[in-house]
């Protein structure tokens, strides 16, 4: 193969606002094509999820490929790739009725509560009806063709990018509305008869040949652009022929196929359609315990291991912050991995915590009787610690300070092992921990839980091993009975009552994001979130914080002095003039803060400049987006639940705030911390 | 206008091969077409290097651009489209720029093209991001549709048996 070859096939582009979606669609098929087959045993399933994915593979050739390279270059590219998008990814995406696999692979709740009334919505239906009528769906299609391929219109999207995507979603779902009424996808009996596809496959057709046609006997090049930018031996004439050669045969092929086999199934006598038996679903048979149980203590030693590593190089390596993995590993790696640990997963920092592994060696030495005390037993000195943390923080330098973040560390492992050597229980993550309550915090809007199973095995239950323990695993140290446990506030995915629950009922499972925040039920151990002050006081010090830390970053801006009276008075009123789940509610768009805020550095150490400075900055407005949209949700829900709508007002424009204040910070020039840019 | 204008073109992402033909020149045995949309802030420029005589891509030449007291090598490796050498250069402020393309090819020897190119004034940087802020009018709308639906679904009188 020649050079120029070679370089047209390595044309790819990649783009991941593209592939994110198509591969985010192939997922939620999948799991809803899953689910259908469980219920349906179904022999022609396979073909259904291959037709599916042939559709979006398709649709990726079409946008991502060489040919979008080259439509710039060559018409012959840019017909193809239009064919790809008009002719061949709509009715492959449309084949095997893709409607109820999904919508099945779809959370539930999302498709009752949030898509429901849209799908029952009639005049919606109505319009959908209309829209997909074959008079209708084949007037758009070919106004599109027609209108898209006049030169002007043609010269205009080829020289703007924005116009040239809107051209191609254009061909894409005009196809998808011509389509639907030949293969009558839709659940439920076509409103149109069979034989109706056949008028509209011909009139399609004849749009494509009358358009294929002028392209080769117009006898001069219709679209400029092609003599100006040509990149071989072929003249612009000549391309134009080839394009409607390629629209002419393959593009009438798949329009007449189809024709004749409606037509050939219509005049056949065998019409009987083998419907697929229903088998009724046996409920899941409760599984033996995680594999992840087995991996915390490998966990916890790599951990351990990497901890040693960093305060070895901190106290005796290069005190560059940059070269020291004490300069780079925690505060650039560690904190954005975890934060995207939780957001992903759960609370998997907690889960691996080498802090807790060393104290539970030492336990075996240490007499670990006497009692938190009383006093002490609540969030108060936790808060006092983090604050602590953050104001040094900054004012230390520690991100910059590779010695002082190792003797951060060695007081960790020394104030774990000094707290729970003598006392009972979970002292250390419980009421002093400040990472451990970050943590805590943050995983309120994780998407898995440790929770039960089923809650009548609970309730047969009399040996309460989840919080006693047993001769296999030690009861939850943190004291969460896990029939009254709700959200995962105060759990470190330690696992132990899921080793320890003689019945296996108890499992990570999926919960929605910040849906415990939804409702205030009694909680094992902490009690109804709204009479915890120190809760509340936790959760806006994470949340007012991850501004306050952000906007550091941008120093030369914006200053303490200025913020932190503000954010002080922010607090305050937040405590006195609202119930203090209120507070809570606004737990997404802090973790979104903290989130972006992370992804900035760690995106900088990791990816190359370009793409950085491409996808870094949408990526950070798009996760805020999505913590405004939940705090509003959830401060609407939680007005209804404590009858204060004339709250939510006032409420959500502070969150506006908090929201304009992070895009506004992101839009400084930020240090490149740790980094050697 | 020109702010809907600025609106579509400014969501495009910065990889090279975009904007439209800045110039073509041809220029001992090369042929060579400009592409970019320059403008204040930091600008992709692609370049195509294509034998004079026949038109074929040439693959092998050194291309660097150098303008407004900058000069960038353009690769390969930073283009989308493997036939052009594509590189990045910040503009400070707008107005008009003298553009230089030198090529370079172990055979064919090298050639120097000079062109004047208009730098135009770059919109608000926030602009640039209007569809990740759309999405947040979008989504409350959407959700209050959602809600009067939901209403008009309880309100509605049961259907007579």
């Amino acid at each position: 193969m020649n050079a120029v070859a070679n370089a047209a096939l390595a044309s790819w582009a990649l783009d991941f606002r593209v592939a994110a979606p198509l591969l985010l669609a192939a997922l939620v098929y999948m799991r809803g094509w899953l689910r259908v087959r469980r219920q349906l045993r179904d022999p022609r399933d396979p073909g259904r999820l291959a037709c599916f994915l042939a559709g979006l593979a398709v649709l990726f050739l079409a946008i991502e490929s060489p040919l979008d390279s080259f439509d710039h270059f060559f018409l012959s590219a840019h017909m193809t790739q239009h064919l790809l998008l008009m002719m061949v990814a709509p009715p492959l995406l449309l084949l095997r009725h893709p409607i109820v696999p999904l919508l099945r692979g779809l959370p539930k709740t999302f498709v009752k509560e949030g898509l429901g009334p849209f799908l029952t919505w009639p005049a919606l239906r109505r319009v959908l009806r209309a829209l997909t009528s074959p008079p209708a769906a084949f007037a758009l299609f070919a106004v599109s063709t027609i209108f898209w391929h006049l030169p002007a219109f043609y010269e205009l999207a080829l020289n703007s990018s924005a116009l040239h995507g809107l051209q191609h979603a254009c061909f894409f779902w005009t196809g998808i509305l011509f389509w639907w009424p030949v293969i009558q996808p839709g659940p439920g009996k076509a409103p149109y008869p069979r034989w109706t596809a056949i008028p509209l496959l011909l009139a399609g057709d004849l749009v494509n040949t009358a358009l294929s046609a002028f392209f080769v006997f117009s006898g001069r090049v219709l679209y400029p652009a092609y003599e100006i930018v040509r990149a071989g031996r072929m003249s612009a004439q000549e391309d134009q022929t080839l394009a409607g050669l390629i629209m002419w045969v393959p593009g009438s092929i798949i329009y007449l196929i189809p024709a004749l086999a409606i037509a050939v199934r219509l005049l056949s006598s065998d019409r009987l359609v083998q419907r697929p038996t229903r088998v009724r679903v046996q409920p899941r048979p409760i599984r033996s315990p995680l594999p992840i149980v087995k991996l915390r203590r490998p966990a916890q030693a790599l951990m351990l291991v990497i901890a040693l590593a960093v305060m070895a190089d901190g106290f005796f390596g290069n005190q560059f912050a940059p070269l020291n993995l004490a300069g780079v590993l925690p505060w650039i790696y560690w904190r954005f991995l975890s934060v995207f640990a939780l957001l992903a997963i759960g609370n998997l920092f907690c889960f691996a915590c080498p802090f807790t592994f060393v104290r539970d060696i030492g336990r075996k030495f240490l007499p670990a009787r006497l009692r938190w005390p009383r006093a002490l037993r609540s969030k108060w000195l936790s808060i006092a610690l983090l604050v602590a943390y953050l104001w040094a923080y900054e004012a230390l330098g520690l991100w910059d300070n590779p010695a002082a973040t190792a003797c951060l560390i060695a007081a960790y492992f020394l104030s774990a092992l000094a707290i729970d050597g003598f006392f009972r229980g979970a002292a250390f993550c419980k009421y002093v921990c400040p990472i451990g309550q970050f943590h805590f915090v943050t995983s309120l809007v994780s998407p898995r839980e440790v929770r039960i199973k089923r809650a009548q095995v609970c309730q047969s239950c009399s040996t309460y091993d989840c919080i006693r323990g047993n001769v296999h695993s030690r009861g939850c140290e943190l004291n969460l009975f896990q029939p009254k446990k709700f959200g995962n506030l105060d759990c470190t995915f330690c696992l132990d009552c899921v080793r320890a629950c003689p019945h296996s009922n108890i499992a990570i499972l999926p919960s929605p994001p910040a849906a415990t925040l939804l409702a205030d039920p009694y909680r094992s151990s902490l009690g109804r979130l709204s009479k915890r002050t120190d809760v509340a006081v936790l959760a806006l010090v994470i949340i007012f914080g991850a501004f306050v830390n952000a906007s550091q970053m941008v120093s030369p801006v914006i200053s303490w002095a200025l913020e932190l009276p503000i954010a002080l008075a922010a607090i305050v009123l937040l405590l006195c003039c609202a119930p203090k789940s209120f507070s809570l509610g606004l737990v997404p768009l802090g973790v979104s803060m903290w989130a972006a805020h992370l992804l900035f550095h760690f995106a900088g150490a990791v990816l190359p400049a370009s793409v950085f400075t491409a996808l870094a900055r949408s990526a950070q407005i798009l996760l805020l987006d999505a913590g405004l949209l939940l705090s509003l949700y959830i401060g609407w829900r939680n007005a209804q639940l404590y009858s204060a709508r004339k709250l939510f007002p006032a409420w959500s424009i502070l969150a506006a705030a908090l929201y304009t204040f992070g895009v506004w910070i992101f839009f400084q020039p930020m240090q490149m911390r740790g980094m050697l840019h | 206008m020109k702010l809907v204008l600025s609106l579509l073109f400014a969501a495009v992402l910065a990889f090279a091969d975009g904007g439209a033909v800045l110039f073509r020149q041809q220029s001992g045995p090369f042929l060579v077409t400009v592409f970019g949309s320059p403008q204040v802030g930091s600008t992709d420029f692609s370049v195509l290097v294509q034998n004079a005589s026949d038109r074929s891509p040439m693959l092998d030449a050194e291309v660097s651009i150098a303008v407004a007291h900058q000069l960038a090598a353009a690769t390969h490796a930073q283009a989308t489209n493997k036939l052009l050498y594509a590189t990045s250069i910040r503009f400070f402020r707008p107005g008009e720029y003298s553009l230089q393309v030198r090529v370079a090819q172990m055979e064919k020897g090298g050639a120097y093209i000079d062109h004047d190119i208009v730098v135009s004034p770059t919109p608000a940087p926030w602009l640039a991001y209007w569809p990740c802020f759309a999405l947040v009018p979008v989504a409350i709308l959407l959700f209050a549709l959602n809600q009067w639906l939901k209403s008009k679904r309880t309100q509605r009188p049961p259907a007579p048996p």
